[in-house]
């Protein structure tokens, strides 16, 4: 059942909600477990047969959790990590099996000329994420941040359905502590505007704004696929495109995650900040599915020793966690590239901070307003190229649209455009444009809605800064990453009868725009 | 606010909207669902009713209840006006239920639903060579799955009442109102009422086909042949010639013969024809190799013709596939924006003034195009189109016309 869905917007959330405040209203402590068991059919909604892999799950890393802490606070720390790495290790276990046996196997079959067939696996519905969630709950219990509390809250943290589908990755001790509070009726009517606020932004970047420009960018990229020559302008304009849904595709799905979530008085932590607005790559990761780069430096980054053993081990320990962190999206080398690009991008970046640190010339530069117009420009840039890579399904069609990207399948204009086009033909006959059949309104489209979701991506706040008085995400978020959410001065939502408009309609046009199923990017990793 | 007046507002807003929404849809009727008249000047034109052909064509055949019914693809649907005087008084109401891209199973459908409306007498279809193309063989014949499409007939594969049909008349509805496509659909039609540019479907089904002007006023008819004929090119040399050895495994020839069932059984009169392709069109069959199974076809359908009238059909079929002084029209040359054809858009669709002779030949005996095609004259009618191919390339040899068929692709427009 996706967010974006008829059952869900219709059924499935009413009805949770309804249920859910209702056994509030009373006062029932049973609303948790009801909210557990809606997790459970939500899951079970996908396919029935994986709902037994999810309390599994849970419920062997909630005994591994009490082991943890019970060997933790006998004082045994060598058996404490012995435990979190035996634990850890039957998470990633199975993260393996699902997701990446086949991409092994594939691998091993052509180094060593074999023939493994391991028939069809299918890859269970948020299992990358949720497998994040518990390794970091382990790690964290083993080194006494947090403890065990409640099986039911834990099955829930692991399975509350508004993250279920595609994080945003939590943590046990941001979550678990606010099922302990009670809710005031006010707040439950407070929560509940806030929050159907927010998913119905999100819905609407979804639904709207996504799923809109997304028919520009596909066809594009299939050409790509079966080899044929992408120009200059085609391979833009469909990189771009991409570059733009999956913005607000997962921008959206970040909101209605959010705002689902505090329907039911939870709140979670910030997972996109108006990234394309980054200055560079660090930031650019910063603001970037937040949690995910969170988990990667606390729990992979760090733990493989981070900046403290010199620089090279630093370079190297961040490649090795881009590259991990490609293959996490999926399992196929284009990813593992896409994650290497990223890896690369940030030793150039982190370079040249070191060397800008070094002479006041260069520190002044990245201090001022061109250098930082400088950083946005190459930054966006570099992001997009990547995306070729992280979009396309082989080498051959990220290379054949890069190649097209740098103009090296020259320049092609449909002659349609020929006719508007006459006042500049001398410069482009120059340049060595040519026209070839097609009546260019694809073309004409695909840049008019790059240009207006760029615009909206560039210009306007985002939603945690929209929603900055009804303290959208927990407060603390945004602090380590250096990053601190403010509100944005010029435009700030409140419970007006203005923005009540507004959002309505929002909320109406995200609903009537609903009119086929349409994944979410980020289902599939 | 508090946040009950907050809700109350947010979904005052929605309602007010889908009311909105509603009105826009129905007013406007982007697609023909709901037939709204046309206001001239704000709605009469229809832009966007390509977006959902099966809803314009379907409902808007209902509402007509036509004594004649065309079918066919886009040759048929651009090249016959409903509203010409050529038609004879007792062949009207006329409906143009033909609909680009598709093939003789949509004929069928389509067909099925003009008699359910009840007054059928007569239908005219385009029968198309590129059907033939596309669609395989099968030994174990089976209709599709039911579509949308079917869906929204009034009777069922039995002959009953559908039973889908309210269910997929609510959804075409709604379809048409609360989404956002016809939301914009409906905004896009208020907007773009252009009499002379301006795509749309005139209320009989035809489609005047408003969009070619522009691109012809850019870029003359020889762009447009020279466009199309590239991809022409490209599209067919990916066809295999096909085997009409044995017609009945072929599935277009089992939808052949079910409209010929299904016409004497309900005593119509069909009046089937081959498109007076251009001879640009017939050359780029030449090129690729499938000229021998362009006859082939021809040889196969006037056999299932002949066998269908043999088993009380009332069937004609008529041959426009030829060389004559209508299909051989000169392309103005390159770079002239301003001379007209009289019979063609480009080398595949004619326009609705050789439609118009098409008719003189169907209903007033005109024999100055096309010939009536049996499986007895038809190795003779082969034969004479030969003739006529071989004198035609003579006389643009001897003028040294080049048509815009023979230019290469780097030569082309630019």
């Amino acid at each position: 059942m996706l967010f974006n869905s008829h059952e869900f917007l219709f059924g499935f959330l009413p009805i949770t909600i309804l249920g859910f405040t209702l056994l509030e209203r009373v006062g029932s402590r049973g609303k948790y477990l009801f909210l557990l068991l809606a997790s459970i059919v939500f899951y079970a909604w996908w396919d029935v047969r994986f709902v037994p892999l999810l309390v599994g799950s849970f419920t062997v890393n909630y005994v591994g959790g009490h082991a943890v802490h019970a060997s933790r606070s006998r004082g045994s720390k060598k058996h404490t990590w012995w435990l979190v790495t035996v634990f850890v290790g039957l998470n990633l276990v199975l993260l393996g099996i699902f997701k990446y046996a086949h991409f092994f196997t594939q691998n091993v079959d052509l180094l060593l000329g074999t023939d493994f067939n391991l028939g069809t696996i299918i890859l269970p519905l948020g299992i990358s994420f949720f497998t994040f969630e518990q390794i970091s709950f382990l790690v964290d219990v083993g080194a006494g941040r947090t403890r065990p509390r409640e099986l039911l809250h834990y099955a829930l943290f692991v399975s509350f359905f508004p993250r279920l589908v595609a994080g945003p990755i939590l943590r046990y001790e941001e979550i678990v502590p606010q099922m302990a509070n009670e809710r005031r009726r006010e707040d439950t009517n407070v929560d509940l505007a806030t929050g159907l606020t927010i998913f119905f932004i999100g819905l609407f970047k979804k639904a709207v704004l996504a799923d809109g420009i997304a028919p520009y960018a596909s066809p594009v990229f299939d050409a790509a696929a079966r080899g044929g020559h992408v120009d200059f302008l085609l391979a833009w304009g469909g990189v771009l495109a991409y570059a733009c849904q999956l913005y607000f595709d997962f921008s959206g799905y970040s909101d209605m995650a959010i705002g689902a979530a505090r329907c039911f008085g939870i709140r979670f932590p910030t997972n996109f900040f108006s990234p394309y607005k980054s200055t560079s790559v660090i930031e650019f990761w910063q603001r970037w599915h937040m949690t995910l780069s969170r988990f990667l430096r606390d729990y992979l980054y760090i733990a493989l020793g981070g900046n403290r053993h010199g620089s090279v081990r630093r370079y190297i320990n961040l490649m090795v966690t881009m590259l991990l962190g490609g293959l996490w999206h999926g399992a196929n080398w284009t990813f593992i590239a896409w994650g290497g690009l990223h890896g690369l991008y940030l030793m150039i970046n982190h370079g040249w901070i070191a060397l800008a640190e070094r002479h006041a010339a260069l520190r002044c530069f990245r201090a001022s307003r061109i250098g930082m117009t400088c950083g946005f420009m190459l930054t966006f840039i570099a992001v997009v190229v990547a995306w070729a890579f992280f979009r396309a399904a082989t080498f051959a069609a990220a290379f054949n649209l890069v190649e097209g990207m740098a103009g090296q399948h020259g320049i092609v204009i449909p002659i349609g455009l020929e006719f508007a086009l006459e006042p500049v033909r001398g410069v482009l006959d120059a340049v060595g444009v040519r026209f070839a059949e097609g009546s260019g309104t694809i073309l004409v489209k695909t840049y008019l809605w790059i240009m207006a979701l760029l615009a909206i991506a560039l210009c306007l706040p985002s939603t945690q800064e929209l929603m900055i008085r009804a303290k959208p995400v927990i407060e603390t978020t945004g602090g380590s990453t250096g990053l601190t959410l403010e509100g944005c001065r010029w435009l700030q939502w409140s419970r007006s009868r203005i923005w009540a408009i507004v959002m309505g309609g929002m909320a109406f046009t995200g609903l009537i725009s609903i009119t086929h199923v349409s994944e979410f990017l980020y289902w599939q990793f | 606010m508090r946040p009950g007046r907050y809700f109350l507002w947010m979904g005052g807003t929605m309602v007010a909207l889908a009311v909105l929404a509603v009105l826009l849809g129905v007013l406007v009727d982007p697609y023909r669902m709901f037939g709204t008249p046309g206001l001239p000047g704000w709605t009469t034109l229809k832009p966007r009713i390509y977006e959902r052909p099966g809803i314009a064509k379907i409902y808007q055949l209902e509402r007509i209840a036509p004594r004649t019914v065309l079918l066919g693809n886009s040759r048929v649907e651009i090249g016959f006006d409903p509203a010409s005087p050529e038609w004879p008084a007792d062949t009207r109401p006329i409906f143009n239920a033909a609909m680009a891209g598709q093939g003789l199973f949509t004929a069928l459908l389509m067909l099925r639903e003009a008699i359910a409306t009840g007054k059928l007498k007569t239908a005219v279809v385009g029968i198309d060579f590129l059907d033939f193309l596309q669609i395989g063989y099968s030994d174990n014949f089976a209709l599709p799955p039911v579509g949308a499409e079917e869906r929204r007939l009034l009777v069922g594969r039995d002959g009953g009442l559908n039973p889908a049909r309210s269910l997929q008349l609510w959804r075409d509805r709604l379809a048409s109102t609360l989404t956002i496509d016809a939301a914009t659909d409906s905004v896009e039609t208020l907007l773009d009422q252009d009499p002379e540019t301006t795509t749309t479907m005139t209320p009989l089904g035809f489609n005047p086909l408003h969009e070619y002007r522009l691109f012809i006023a850019r870029s003359g008819y020889y762009g447009l042949f020279a466009q199309k004929n590239a991809t022409y090119v490209r599209e067919y040399r990916r066809f295999k010639p096909p085997d009409f050895s044995h017609p009945l495994r072929i599935v277009n020839y089992r939808y052949l013969l079910m409209i010929t069932r299904l016409a004497k059984a309900h005593g119509i009169q069909l009046i089937l024809f081959t498109p007076p392709y251009h001879a640009d069109y017939l050359e780029m069959l030449n090129q690729v190799g499938l000229w021998a199974s362009f006859e082939a076809w021809q040889r196969t359908l006037a056999d299932v013709v002949d066998a269908a009238k043999q088993g009380g059909v009332q069937v004609t079929l008529f041959d426009f596939s030829i060389y004559d002084r209508f299909t051989t029209e000169p392309v103005p040359p390159r770079h002239d924006l301003t001379s007209r054809m009289r019979w063609y858009w480009e080398s595949a669709h004619y326009k609705s003034a050789l439609g118009d002779k098409m008719l003189k030949r169907f209903f007033h005996g005109d024999k100055s195009l096309g010939y009536e095609l049996t499986k007895a004259n038809v190795d003779a009618v082969l034969a004479r189109t030969r003739s006529q191919r071989a004198q035609y390339i003579g006389r643009i040899n001897a003028e040294g016309t080049r048509q815009p068929l023979a230019v290469p692709d780097s030569d082309r427009v630019n």
